[in-house]
This record gives structure tokens, C-alpha cells and sequence, in this order.
């Protein structure tokens, strides 16, 4: 008996996709690590990002103290290459939707 | 112990005893080793090409950076803390998709960081003497650097914590490691610093 190619007897509703907005932001991650410098870690955030002294000290002490950091948002695309960007100056980042 | 100083003629420098000239070139030549890429070759030049001036074009003689990458963290220690998942726990797939696009790439740069290195040592090795960076330069050595601390910490089992040197025996060999490792901290902390 075909049991597994039969017809799920409830179709699945096809509006659960429809709900999930396109353009939910994505947001960048840096983690705490024992390692890199906090000096090093604010220039990173100064030069990549562009944030002004004071933004990027603020953000620098979220990672250190909180243990992680929003450092930018915007589209899955743009949060992959802040991510690989943060990969290739040694900093510890992951990308998820925003919560 | 050595450290960076911006001169006045704008560029970065450090003056270095052969002891510490020697110490990083090895540090830098273990990353090399460790990240695994071979060393660029040099293209061949076609001749059609060079008359009408499109040397500079990307040549196709280069197809590993193009190439799928794995999609499995390595399983080195070290590696896996340069190359972590760009995903949390609960999208395996995404971190396996950013790791195939980007892992051969992020390594590439970090073999040329190391290699850039390695080359501004090359004339004090085995002798000592001054380092000098221009702005590029300064770049590639923060890059190089902070791989091999992160290589260092990794092996040494640095922690938030934990700052074991002042328990270690005066004879434990773990006492050099962590000698070395405060001294790529220092060099790093210093170059920052004059970056700024």
C-alpha cells in the first residue's frame, strides 16, 4: 500500500508564509571573548562600521559586560557580510532575525 | 619590550631584538601553516591581455577562492575560533551555507596577513633591528597579530577569569606561553593605540 505517497488528509495552510514579512530585519551579533582587546574591539567597531568614539565604546562595553552586542541591522544579505567582515578582523559575530 | 610608536613622518614603528624578531616570525610562519592555503602563485601574463591593458583583471587561473568551501566547522581548536558559525544552534543549514561561500576566502586573507607579516620581518630576522609600517602595513600587522593571539589564547585556554602565569611553577613551560602570548598583547595594545 502506497502509505507514504497518500495525500496528507489536512492541507497545510499556505497563508502561514504570507505572514512572515519579507523584510524582517536582521540584526549583527558580536559575542564576548576572553581574547580580543577592548582597544582593538572599539577600532574595529570605529572603522568598519564608521560609529563615532563614543558609540563604538558603548557598544565595545555591551559586548564586555553583557556578554553580546546589536552592532548593526538591516537585510539577511548586509548582516551576512558584517558577519564575515567581523570573521576576518578576529571578532566573534553571528547574524539572526531581529527579536 | 618592543613597542609600536607612530613617528613623526607618519608611519608606524618598532624596534625589535633579534629575540623578538625571531619569536614572530615563527608565530606568524605557525599561522601560515595552520590556515593551510598555498602561497599565491604568480600569473602567467597573456600577452593580448597586457597590450590592451587588462593585466589587472582578475585572472581565471585562480578557481580555489571560487570554489565551494566546506561547510563543517574545522576541527582544529584554533580554526574553529577564526572561522566560528555565522548561525546560532538552530540554523545549521545557514551557518553551513555561510561557511561553503566564506571560509576559503576569510582564510586567504588571513594567510596574506600573516604572509605580509612575515615579509616586513624578513630583513631583521636573526638580527633585530627597526620595523617600519605605513598605513597599509599597520593594517596587515593589526590583522596578523590578532590571529596569532587568538591562536595563542585559544591553545593556552584564556578566560575571563583565569590569569594562571602567577601560579605556574618558575620552571613550567606554560610560563613561556603565556610570556609570549602578554607580548603579542602588548604589541597589539600598542598598535592600536597609535592608530588612533
Amino acid at each position: 500500500m502506497p502509505v507514504v505517497l497518500t495525500a496528507p488528509t489536512e492541507l497545510e495552510t499556505p497563508e502561514a508564509d504570507l505572514l512572515t514579512t519579507p523584510d524582517t530585519p536582521w540584526v549583527t551579533l558580536v559575542w564576548n571573548d576572553p581574547v580580543n582587546l577592548m582597544s582593538y574591539v572599539t577600532y574595529v567597531f570605529r572603522t568598519h562600521f564608521g560609529y563615532s568614539e563614543a558609540k563604538a565604546e558603548a557598544l565595545m562595553m555591551d559586548v564586555h559586560q553583557k556578554g553580546r552586542a546589536v552592532v548593526s541591522s538591516g537585510s539577511r544579505e548586509a548582516m551576512e557580510r558584517d558577519v564575515e567582515a567581523m570573521h576576518g578582523y578576529g571578532l566573534w559575530a553571528t547574524l539572526q532575525k531581529d527579536e | 619590550m618592543a613597542t609600536f610608536r607612530r613617528s613623526r613622518n607618519g608611519l608606524f614603528s618598532l624596534t625589535l631584538h633579534v629575540s623578538e624578531a625571531d619569536l614572530l616570525a615563527s608565530l606568524a610562519r605557525e599561522v601560515v601553516e595552520l590556515l593551510g592555503v598555498p602561497e599565491p602563485q604568480a600569473k602567467s601574463v597573456d600577452p593580448l591581455a597586457a597590450e590592451l591593458g587588462l593585466t589587472d583583471l582578475p585572472g581565471f587561473d585562480t578557481p580555489d577562492l571560487f570554489a565551494d568551501g566546506p561547510v563543517v566547522p574545522p576541527e582544529d581548536d584554533v580554526l574553529r575560533r577564526l572561522f566560528p558559525n555565522a548561525y546560532g544552534q538552530d540554523d545549521p543549514e545557514g551557518s553551513a551555507d555561510f561557511r561553503r561561500f566564506t571560509e576559503n576566502g576569510l582564510r586567504a586573507r588571513k594567510a596574506a596577513a600573516a604572509r605580509g607579516m612575515l615579509a616586513t620581518l624578513e630583513p631583521v630576522e636573526g638580527q633585530g633591528g627597526r620595523v617600519q609600517l605605513d598605513a597599509e602595513g599597520a593594517q596587515t600587522w593589526l590583522a596578523a597579530l590578532n590571529d596569532i593571539r587568538l591562536a595563542l589564547g585559544t591553545r593556552l585556554g584564556v578566560s575571563q577569569e583565569n590569569d594562571p602565569y602567577d601560579d605556574l611553577a618558575d620552571d613550567d613551560p606554560e610560563r613561556w606561553a603565556w610570556a609570549v602570548y602578554d607580548f603579542t598583547t602588548h604589541l597589539q595594545e600598542t598598535l592600536v593605540r597609535s592608530l588612533l
